[in-house]
């Protein structure tokens, strides 16, 4: 080496930075867990500290623009979220690339896999969503309701909060908002997506196309988890949005400029027509329940997103200050 | 992520004139301050072409120097590195270029004294093999950052502060900001 600078093209493959990220033979794999929406997830145990962890490869080979922004986003955001029931990014490591030849047209590259290494969580929600006792629905409640505030609080969205995406541990105790894949810092006056949230626990205004939104778009799908809880099967289990906004409108009452102010303008509500005047009778199916918690239940499934309650209220409702 | 000792970005003139990876490869302080200085108005000069706004030719540059932090001018060519700094910041700073423009506009940036050299990135095989190249290189780049790319720019506190001093001559503002 004289000192001078590399030739053209080159890039140090082989020599890790000592500070940078940790290789993945740091891990040994122990069972695959699932499929994500982008990637695989494995169960793997850190070499060193002997920690369990879950390990979720990024899907790269399709990333013509490479390095996936919306990853990038969420790696953005998991950092700087912090909080006992938001799931822990704890590293990324890489396996490294390689540059096979030496120039010669039969070159080629590899780019090397990326995995994003989280805490490791026993099960989904989905597992216990239909067989759980009152009081663990309230302790989930709870928890799943202050990991969100902490996201509001921290203008973050989301954006598809259901039963796979909250994992659970700690013998059941424990409750953490995961899969941040959709989420997104949002302002007041943006305009985004309305093709987010998993159908079944999607808000009236994101089905009626609406892009101005807020979060109650988030509180919209607890709303759905929490009566799914209670009922033990989906409240509004749509196969087409068609059929998702007609199953909402028969419980939640159909929307009119009385009920919810504007949405009369929202680009799909000109395609929507009763079919008989329905009234609200959200609370008829839930005869049965605590009042207090079909109480928070009907607030928080309110047709008009300004008027639907905040995470924050909700944690102060009746139904979390009484004991059971 | 904690940032340890070992990772934290913040170090002294004497820590990199003196222990640097260029430097034990060989590359004096002088000739890496000479890099340093090309490659930023290279970045530059790659991301005013592209119409990228300043902050994303910021975060450019800030990644661009993170990743000589830690690797060395000897074994990393500069214009390559420079090029995937632009392309990994117009991402993260949601002004996303398509990688082939890049790597076109990277290109002609390069070799803007000689024409003939310059048009050769439209022939489909030295695109190609450019485009795999930086796609290789924005994993080197992450891994060598730890995937560290939350930066802070001074633009928002200032442009907050001119506000609230009354400034508002566009001359200043452009002073200040530059």
């Amino acid at each position: 080496m004289d000192g001078e600078e590399a030739p053209p093209g080159a890039l140090n493959l082989a020599d890790y930075a000592p500070a940078g990220a940790r290789t993945v033979d740091c891990f040994r794999r122990i069972r695959k867990i699932g499929e994500g929406t982008y990637g695989e997830v494995f169960e793997a145990m850190d070499i060193i500290t002997g920690e369990r962890a879950a390990l979720k490869k990024i899907k790269l080979d399709d990333g013509k623009e490479g390095f996936p922004r919306q990853i990038l986003r969420e790696i953005k955001l998991l950092k700087k979220l912090d909080h006992e029931n938001i799931i822990r990014l704890k590293e990324i490591v890489v396996s490294p690339g390689t540059a096979h030849g030496a120039g010669g047209s039969d070159d080629y590259m590899y780019r090397g896999d990326i995995y994003m290494v989280f805490e490791y969580m026993d099960h989904d929600l989905k597992k216990v969503l239909h067989h759980s006792t009152p009081s663990q629905v309230k302790y989930y409640m709870e928890q799943l309701l202050k990991g969100l505030h902490y996201c509001h609080v921290n203008n973050v969205l989301h954006r598809d909060i259901k039963g796979a995406n909250l994992l659970i541990s700690g013998g059941g105790k424990l409750l953490k908002l995961a899969d941040f894949g959709l989420a997104r810092p949002f302002t007041r006056d943006g305009s985004f997506t309305n093709h987010v949230i998993t159908l079944w626990y999607r808000p009236p205004e994101l089905l009626l196309g609406a892009t101005n939104y807020a979060e109650a778009v988030d509180i919209w799908s607890v709303g759905c988890i929490f009566a799914e809880f209670l009922l033990r099967k989906p409240l509004f289990p749509g196969r087409t949005e068609q059929e998702q906004l007609s199953k909402i409108f028969e419980l939640c009452g159909f929307p009119n400029e009385e009920n919810w102010p504007g949405v009369s303008k929202l680009p799909l509500y000109k395609t929507i027509r009763p079919t008989t005047p329905t009234k609200r009778r959200l609370r008829d199916i839930f005869h049965n329940f605590d009042s207090h918690a079909v109480d928070l239940i009907d607030r928080m499934l309110i047709l008009n997103p300004t008027e639907r309650i905040s995470a924050h209220d909700a944690l102060c409702a009746a139904y979390f200050i009484t004991k059971m | 992520m904690g940032e340890g000792a070992a990772g934290s970005w913040y170090v002294t003139r004497d820590e990199v004139e003196r222990g640097s990876p260029s430097r034990r490869d060989g590359v004096g302080a002088a000739k890496e301050a000479e890099l340093r200085a090309t490659y930023c108005s290279f970045i530059r000069d790659v991301g005013l072409r592209l119409q990228l706004p300043q902050v994303t030719i910021a975060t450019a540059t800030l990644l661009c120097h993170r990743f000589y932090l830690r690797q060395s001018h000897a074994k990393n060519e500069w214009q390559t590195v420079a090029t995937v700094c632009v392309f990994l910041a117009s991402k993260i700073e949601d002004t996303p270029c398509p990688l082939q423009r890049v790597i076109i506009v990277a290109y002609e940036t390069m070799y803007r004294k000689d024409c003939n050299a310059a048009h050769r990135i439209y022939q489909k095989e030295v695109l190609e093999k450019q485009k795999e190249l930086i796609l290789v290189g924005e994993t080197l780049l992450l891994s060598t950052i730890r995937f560290d790319f939350n930066i802070q720019h001074p633009y928002e506190p200032l442009k907050l502060a001119l506000k609230k001093l009354g400034i508002f001559q566009m001359e200043v503002k452009q002073v200040a900001v530059n």
